[in-house]
């Protein structure tokens, strides 16, 4: 008697602890899904502003019609993205030709004047910080998900439901900061 | 350092009971010595051994007061809590960004990308027209909150530092201690009013010197100053409040917005070029200093350790934030100090530009001398669609491509004013005699920047009007006979000096509050602002 008693809870705890940690799961994985519509939000408007900025400078760059034919490729290429990995790579190729293209521009005095450029830039400028963080976010929450679905005991759950590693999101910068010495001693 | 919304909520309603608790007791000694008080003078004629006959303290009336006391502090709390933020940003004159105001600009697009670093968190963002620097952050219970820097701050930091700014005010909306500062700073706000409203009372009442009954005025004169009194009293003992908004919030808070922007070094910068400079004290409620990134005022209180500081104090000292900081990036002060430079300042003549919507077709700015007349206007592109080469001679860029102001005229030539942005904020400009035309509020954006430099001609002009000021009379602008016309309302200008300190001579519209200012007349007045500030900063 006292033993099926003893069972019972075993079983009862051992079911709680599955809910609790499959649910756990999910609000990770969720975290996750968020923190990447984040990222795809701000590359989508990254995409939208190229064209205006292709349009402004095409008149005062009449002679480097291969920069801005590259960053129009690169661009579209970078629309036609689906996986993780693919967008990794058509997002580095388009911030490559973004930044020859803004190199090339500082032999156009006329253009760097320009009030529209300037703004276009500013705004190009803070959509790349938005996609630093929101990737900075969705890394950070990768790892606290895999973290969960690679360790013991979560990962025996993990694999029944099958919950999969997620992939990290790395990008280069625009502007090529030195990367911040950071110690958290 | 995580920090869940379970915790964060469990943390403040154990901040916000206790803070109510307090303020209940409070209330009740207030209300007990103020019932003594008044009994002591209304009962008999200030017949001080009264307790002889009647006793002064009778327990069941401090049952009776303990429930007004109650319904006082309850009242307090409802009130205070109720438009915190409204009421604050009201406290502090601060503004919503100005979309065509270009630092509004990088404020908003910086506060939007911070809020992205923090998962998405809705983030409002405020202005306050001081060219003080500094920052803080507020928010209510119900997930409202607001990030409001100084004019003074967007102006003389760069972009990163006004990230890692941004991202410590963030800090303190996500970790949910922005939170309990405001509702403390909310229950201050009510008796510095308070106290306001019966220094005015008293103040007429010994101006207007009117003959009813001398006694009933002379005693109520002494039960307003007793009342003054224990008001001023009570607004020092608020101070006591501080003890729940802890020194340490600071930090956690620097080292969150280093999690949150990744850059320990823009964030040492931007603390230390704030405590270098004039922080807002006197354009900022007193009451308020909690919220702000460093206190508003320069204390030796607060730069000190012990005990005492770590209870009353609400901001850790300065040169300790930095040493975590800089520790975190293995830098030290000197290596900071060198690296920290002035942003660079541009021509006040080339910086007038228009102001452009972003996403608007290309402007028509250019015209061209062909076939022995002037056609344009053409966009870039149609020039060289024509095969011409802009940088000949045939064609060339019109000075002005400002939208016109329908309607609004020049007052001196009568030509259509154009919408400009001078230091980043929308002025309307005549292209004609170079006249400008600004609200109020724009100007005092105007003034609290400080990237423009300026050539010699404006400040030998300008050098050369603060000297004559002391040698010749007044000129008596009540005599002027041909006052302009408000390109805004057509109303009368008066004309007259910005100040009696700054003897620019400028034309003021009262009726639309705005300021009509003649060539070079704006220019003079921001460099004798700018050489002010230098010398203020010498004196220190």
């Amino acid at each position: 008697m006292v033993a099926v008693f003893i069972l019972l809870i075993v079983v009862i705890a051992a079911v709680l602890w599955l809910i609790g940690a499959y649910n756990g799961l999910v609000q990770l994985k969720l975290r996750v899904t968020n923190g990447w519509a984040q990222i795809d939000v701000q590359l989508k408007r990254r995409h939208d502003l190229i064209p205006n900025l292709v349009e402004t400078a095409k008149g005062y760059m009449k002679f480097e019609k291969e920069t801005l034919e590259s960053v129009i490729k690169a661009r579209t290429q970078a629309t036609q993205a689906t996986s993780v990995k693919d967008k990794e790579g058509a997002e580095n190729l388009l911030t490559g030709a973004l930044r020859s293209l803004f190199a090339v521009s500082e032999k156009y005095p006329e253009l760097k004047a320009n009030q529209n450029m300037l703004a276009l830039q500013e705004e190009l400028t803070s959509t790349e910080n938005k996609i630093a963080f929101a990737r900075q976010y969705y890394n950070d929450e990768v790892t606290r998900y895999n973290t969960t679905v690679k360790m013991f005991p979560t990962n025996t759950v993990a694999s029944a439901f099958g919950f999969t590693a997620a992939e990290f999101f790395e990008l280069k910068d625009l502007a090529e900061k030195e990367p911040p010495k950071v110690s958290f001693v | 350092m995580s920090y869940s919304f379970v915790d964060i909520e469990k943390q403040k309603t154990w901040v916000i009971k206790s803070v109510f608790v307090f303020l209940l007791a409070f209330y009740f000694v207030i209300a007990e010595i103020l019932w003594l008080v008044t009994k002591a003078f209304f009962n008999g004629p200030f017949n001080f051994s009264l307790p002889g006959r009647v006793p002064l303290f009778v327990p069941s009336e401090a049952v009776f007061v303990f429930a007004v006391s109650f319904l006082l502090a309850y009242l307090h709390w409802y009130f205070s809590t109720r438009d915190m933020i409204p009421g604050i940003l009201t406290m502090l004159d601060a503004h919503s960004p100005d979309k065509k105001d270009s630092y509004h600009r990088v404020f908003k697009n910086v506060v939007d990308e911070v809020s992205i670093a923090t998962g998405g968190m809705h983030i409002d963002c405020y202005v306050v027209p001081v060219s003080g620097m500094n920052a803080f952050a507020i928010s209510d219970g119900k997930g409202n909150s607001v990030i409001g820097v100084t004019e003074g701050l967007l102006s003389r930091l760069n972009r990163s530092q006004l990230e890692a700014v941004v991202g410590h005010e963030a800090a303190h909306i996500a970790s949910g201690d922005s939170f309990s500062t405001t509702v403390i700073c909310s229950l201050f706000g009510i008796y510095a009013a308070l106290l306001d409203v019966v220094n005015r009372l008293t103040l007429r009442d010994s101006s207007d010197r009117n003959d009813h009954g001398v006694n009933v005025g002379a005693r109520f004169a002494a039960y307003l100053v007793v009342v003054t009194v224990i008001l001023a009293a009570v607004k020092q003992v608020n101070l006591l409040l501080n003890m729940f908004i802890s020194r340490q919030r600071e930090y956690r808070a620097d080292a969150v917005a280093v999690r949150l922007t990744r850059n320990p070094i823009a964030l040492a910068e931007s603390l230390y070029i704030i405590s270098r400079g004039w922080r807002g004290v006197g354009a900022v409620p007193a009451s308020l200093a909690p919220l702000f990134i460093m206190n508003t005022d320069l204390k030796a209180f607060d730069e000190s350790d012990g005990l005492f500081p770590d209870l009353f104090s609400t901001h850790p000292p300065v040169r300790q934030r930095l040493a975590v900081l800089l520790g975190m990036a293995h830098a030290d002060l000197a290596g900071l100090k060198k690296s920290i430079r002035p942003l660079p300042k541009v021509p006040a003549d080339t910086g007038k530009v228009p102001p452009e919507d972003v996403f608007e077709s290309p402007v028509k700015d250019w015209i061209l001398y062909k076939d022995n007349s002037w056609q344009g206007p053409f966009t870039m592109a149609d020039l060289l669609s024509l095969g011409i080469d802009p940088s000949s001679t045939k064609a060339i860029k019109a000075r002005s491509a400002g939208k016109a102001a329908a309607g609004r005229d020049c007052p001196r030539c009568k030509q259509s004013l154009s919408e400009m942005l001078y230091e980043g904020a929308p002025v309307l400009d005549c292209g004609f005699c170079g006249g400008i035309f600004a609200k109020r509020n724009v100007v005092s954006r105007i003034l609290a920047r400080e990237n423009y430099s300026f050539s010699q001609e404006v400040k030998d002009m300008a050098d050369s009007l603060q000297k004559v000021m002391w040698l010749s009379p007044r000129p008596n602008f009540y005599k002027i006979t041909d006052p302009l016309d408000c390109p805004s309302c057509g109303k009368k200008m008066y004309r007259g000096f910005f100040s009696y300190g700054l003897p620019v001579e400028i034309d003021r519209c009262p009726a639309c509050d705005s300021i009509w200012f003649d060539r070079n007349e704006l220019e003079m007045l921001q460099y004798l602002i700018e050489k002010n500030r230098l010398l203020e900063i010498g004196r220190r």
